[in-house]
């Protein structure tokens, strides 16, 4: 059994940019929730998200075949980005070689939904139906890498191409939990010798009509327009839902031995990952939280770390009304009546779905760094069935040494993982 | 199919709903009696709720929100005399007793429209969407094919 | 890899445009395609009503899962692919003798990998749902648009609610995921569900692909890439005419288990599964030179083959062994739904072991007169992947 380690990590989230950024963020407790500019959400419902501030599609190097596609979809940009500052950090910006066998270099990923650029569609269709001859005769004339293509692997491909990867790739689509599986999967790899380093991560936009208009038909969305960088208000007494957000994270994961024999500076370690199903029912989490209780303790099991040891818990902390009481009830039914200091990065940046257990693993990495707790903002009023430390308002200083990160998905699955500062465990 | 012609028959709103209420939970309508409880009966849930607000606004060609599917909308008053901040008043709640004399503790002073939902029955859907359609022609000719 | 553990095929379900897993082997072995010009896929222009696009394609026969729901209202959650997840997923565990009460216990731990894909949003499906003066909101973006939509439409387009709801319709509770678009994501998924069983991290894992190739978007990428069939025989495996794809509608699933685990169950084997690994762009030489089986398999499910060139490829490949085994395809039969293929492949494998025979139908060539170890392969441009069953792992030690 290998150990592994984290080795490069880029992101680009709400708060912005680079690692730079996106700790900046972290320390003065910023919030990236503004009024929506990348579409006109005036006849929304809602108003709000997290959008990435600061990454000009036009400036991202594509290469020139899926450069169409690419750039209409910022989620794959996102990641490009991300996974360019993860790869110079880990490699110096060369390709995968020696000492690293390319073969047992691979990728595991995250992403969301594909909306197929509804544009394209929607130019053909009148009165409630679509031409599809229409849409095939504009296919067919379109440049063949645009005109719904699917970005999303496109960018993973484009990425493995530049980077010189030649292992295996898994594409996690499990909404909410993907990002932290898509980490979790990649520590099985490489702790169980199957490949010596991973790229991993996840990428994620949900801000346009559909993600908008299609969580707000299921009430999940705050509607609080007016608090704006406000309304993302987990474990507050007042929140109403959550705000969707956008980003990416990646990093590169690799066996101990091998950084250490080439020298490479270790960011964290990965120490666990525990994953489970509710298996509940579609529209409601399990009013026991038996499937969050099961994965938090497997992903501590598989650590072998007591939850004493535990300095800190990144919440899935999305602010819905529900989420938020059953989630400190799941995290005092594992460790007890005095858990660690419990904080949401959602509060910050939102729901990134698809990309939200990625970014939030880059939240703990910054809380291994720079031995601080990240706040959990907005926090006016705490909600007494939310019995917890949540950490405030202001990021505090702390000796964190192993930290948990939970994310609670759709459809009932629960994917957490342990992480450590590089030197945690006793070898 | 039979040969005989087909006759014009006038549902009710209730029978109505019944309909909507049954499509939505995947039952024949007559596993849908009046008195059923939507959450406690019918093992109806939140998405229920909202997917049952989408046929019913489709059903009777009306705009509808939460409220109006609630418990206290069968009681035709305005939403002041109602609840403040969610907090139900003295008087819906005393006309609430009255209707419901089983609810019990369910209808202590201090209750939030949220926590009336185990009581809502059928019966009170359609009263509660029938002082909504007051004013339209609420009896629709229906063909039934038999 | 502790290779010693070995591990077992105990259930195999299928759903494909034949049907059930009994009905489609059975068709296989009598040579029926499901495949058919006449589906509601060929596209007219509006104005003439001429033909411009025509196409062979399967069609799934009533996928509704109803017969495995204790609750029926949750088929309104389900799009295509989540319904024929949760009858693929059904059968296979019902073969594994997993469904009935005494077998809940066993579904706690069991873990659940999926593969799916292209797209779970069918836009039709959902345009349908607008009605007349929303189509202006819509064309806009605007909210009312989209307020008009069905509420649970975002079921319906969320990627994950075919994992989901397998998961809810029959109690499984233990590690899992579910990734996309492509064939090779379903090796990973046998791959992964390999390693987690041989380490021991769950002692079952149902392992399945369910994919929709037969909609709108899917069917615009196969006809711009060029690889949408325009007849039945350019869309067959092993004819000089083979060209491209007839897309389907299709999902397979199979129970894996150690072989400790199906004895304490009193189940059996149906095949042992010896071996399975994915890798990445342009590593099928290097990946058949380091775990191409010893002895040579009989058979090789080839999955992935768009043209004539992709399979003298395959048998070039094939051609290592001094007794080169006979390649197999089902594409030419039952179309091609990618996500759902390299699992339908394991799952026919699997079969073919079973019964001892391959279909001549769906061979290249003379079938072998005995099976005892299959292949599964997969390459395109983006990756490569390999499967090996066989009847007794006993004879897989290299």
């Amino acid at each position: 059994m290998n150990r592994v380690v984290i080795t490069g990590a880029g992101v680009t989230s709400p708060l912005g940019t680079g690692k730079p950024q996106f700790f900046a963020g972290l320390r003065e407790a910023r919030s990236g929730v503004r009024a929506i500019r990348s579409f006109d959400a005036t006849s929304f419902p809602v108003r709000i998200a997290g959008e990435v501030p600061d990454l000009d599609p036009g400036k991202v190097a594509l290469p020139f075949a899926q450069a169409p596609a690419l750039r209409r979809d910022p989620k794959a940009l996102f990641f490009i980005e991300a996974a360019r500052e993860a790869l110079a950090q880990a490699l110096g910006g060369r390709p995968i070689d020696a000492p690293f066998d390319p073969f047992r270099v691979g990728m595991s990923v995250a992403t969301g939904l594909e909306i197929f650029h509804t544009p394209d569609l929607l130019s053909h269709v009148s009165s409630g139906r679509l031409d599809r001859a229409g849409l095939l005769a504009q296919a067919m004339r379109e440049p063949a890498e645009a005109f719904m293509e699917i970005p999303s692997d496109l960018a993973v491909t484009c990425v493995a191409r530049e980077a010189g990867l030649r292992g295996p790739r898994a594409v996690n689509v499990s909404a909410c939990a993907a990002g932290s599986q898509a980490l979790g999967e990649a520590f099985c790899l490489l702790r169980d010798g199957e490949l010596d380093a991973v790229l991993s991560g996840g990428f994620d936009s949900m801000v346009n009509p559909i993600g908008v208009g299609g969580f707000s038909l299921l009430g999940a969305l705050s509607t609080s327009n007016h608090l704006g960088a406000g309304a993302s208000r987990p474990f507050d007494v007042g929140r109403d839902g959550f705000v969707l957000g956008e980003g990416a994270a990646a990093f590169f994961l690799e066996t101990a031995s091998s950084a250490e024999r080439r020298g490479a500076r270790m960011l964290a370690e990965v120490l666990g990952y525990g994953s489970s199903l509710d298996a509940f029912r579609v529209s409601d989490p399990d009013e026991h939280e038996r499937g969050a209780v099961a994965a938090m303790r497997a992903a501590l099991a598989d650590a072998g770390v007591a939850p004493a040891a535990v300095d800190y818990i990144n919440a899935h902390g999305t602010g819905t009304r529900k989420n938020d009481p059953a989630e400190a009830r799941a995290i005092r039914a594992v460790f007890g009546d005095a858990p660690p200091p419990v904080s949401s990065t959602k509060s910050q940046i939102g729901h990134l779905i698809g990309a939200a257990g990625a970014v939030e693993a880059m939240a703990v990495l910054f809380a291994l760094a720079e031995q601080t707790l990240p706040a959990t903002i907005n926090l006016h009023n705490q909600d007494p069935e939310c019995a917890l430390d949540c950490v405030p308002n202001r990021p505090r200083p702390a000796r964190i040494r192993v930290a948990l990160s939970n994310s609670f998905g759709f459809g009932g699955q629960n994917a957490c993982l342990v992480l450590g500062i590089a030197d945690a465990l006793p070898t | 199919m039979s040969d005989t012609p087909s006759s014009p028959v006038t549902e009710t709103v209730e029978q109505r709903i019944i309909r909507c209420v049954a499509q939505v939970l995947a039952k024949n309508p007559a596993e849908v009696p009046l008195q059923s409880r939507l959450f406690e009966d019918l093992g109806a849930d939140s998405l229920d709720l909202v997917e049952l607000m989408y046929v019913l606004e489709d059903e009777f060609t009306i705009k509808l929100d939460k409220q109006d599917l609630s418990l206290s909308a069968q009681l035709g008053l305005p939403e002041s005399e109602v609840h403040q901040n969610e907090v139900l008043t003295p008087k819906a709640l005393e006309l609430l007793r009255q209707r419901y004399p089983q609810a019990g503790a369910l209808l202590d002073e201090g209750v939030t429209r949220a926590r009336l939902a185990p009581l809502l029955t059928v019966e009170a859907l359609a009263i509660g969407i029938g002082n909504k359609v007051a004013g339209k022609d609420v009896a629709k000719e229906v063909s039934h094919a038999r | 890899m502790n290779a010693s553990v070995r591990i077992v095929v105990t259930g195999v379900g299928l759903h494909t445009g034949h049907g059930d897993t009994r009905q489609s082997w059975t068709a296989l072995h009598q040579g029926r395609s499901a495949l058919t010009y006449e589906h509601a896929w060929n596209l007219h222009a509006p104005e003439t009503g001429q033909e411009v696009l025509r196409f062979p394609a399967a069609v799934t026969r009533d996928p509704s899962p109803v017969a495995f729901l204790a609750d029926r209202k949750s088929v309104k959650y389900m799009g295509p692919c989540t319904q024929m997840a949760v009858l693929a997923a059904g059968r296979a565990l019902d073969d594994a003798g997993l469904l009935g009460d005494g077998a809940a216990a066993d579904r706690e731990h069991t873990a659940l990998f999926l593969a799916t894909g292209p797209i779970a949003f069918d836009v039709e499906h959902a345009l349908s749902s607008f009605g007349e003066p929303a189509a202006a909101d819509l064309l806009a973006l605007r909210y009312e648009g989209l307020r008009r939509c069905h509420p649970l439409l975002p079921f319906k387009m969320l990627l994950n609610m075919p994992l989901g709801l397998v998961s809810i319709t029959f109690g499984i509770k233990g590690e899992n995921f579910i990734l996309y678009p492509g064939a090779d994501q379903g090796a990973f998924a046998i791959a992964h569900a390999l390693h987690g069983l041989r380490r021991g991290r769950f002692a079952r894992a149902l392992v399945g692909g369910s994919a929709c190739s037969l909609g709108l978007a899917p069917v615009m990428h196969l006809r711009r890439a060029g690889r949408l069939a325009s007849t039945l025989e350019e869309a067959q495996p092993f004819s000089p005419d083979h060209a491209a794809w007839a897309p389907a509608d299709q999902a397979a699933f199979v129970v894996l288990e150690t072989e400790a685990e199906a004895a304490r169950r009193s189940r059996p084997a149906q095949a042992y599964l010896d071996d399975a690994v994915v890798l990445g762009p342009g590593s099928v030489d290097h990946l058949w030179q380091t775990r191409a089986p010893a002895p040579a398999p009989q058979l090789i499910f080839c999955t992935g083959m768009l043209n004539a060139a992709d399979v003298k490829a395959d048998r070039r490949r094939a051609a290592r062994w001094s007794t080169a085994p006979a390649l197999a395809s089902a594409d030419g039969l039952l179309g091609v739904a990618p996500a759902a293929s390299f699992v339908l492949g394991a799952a026919l494998a699997c079969l073919t072991l079973r019964d001892g025979r391959v279909p001549s139908a769906i061979t290249d060539g003379v079938p072998p007169a005995r099976i005892a170890r299959s292949m599964v392969s997969f390459r395109d441009g983006e990756a490569a992947a390999l499967a090996v069953l066989s009847v007794d792992s006993a004879e897989t030690a290299a």
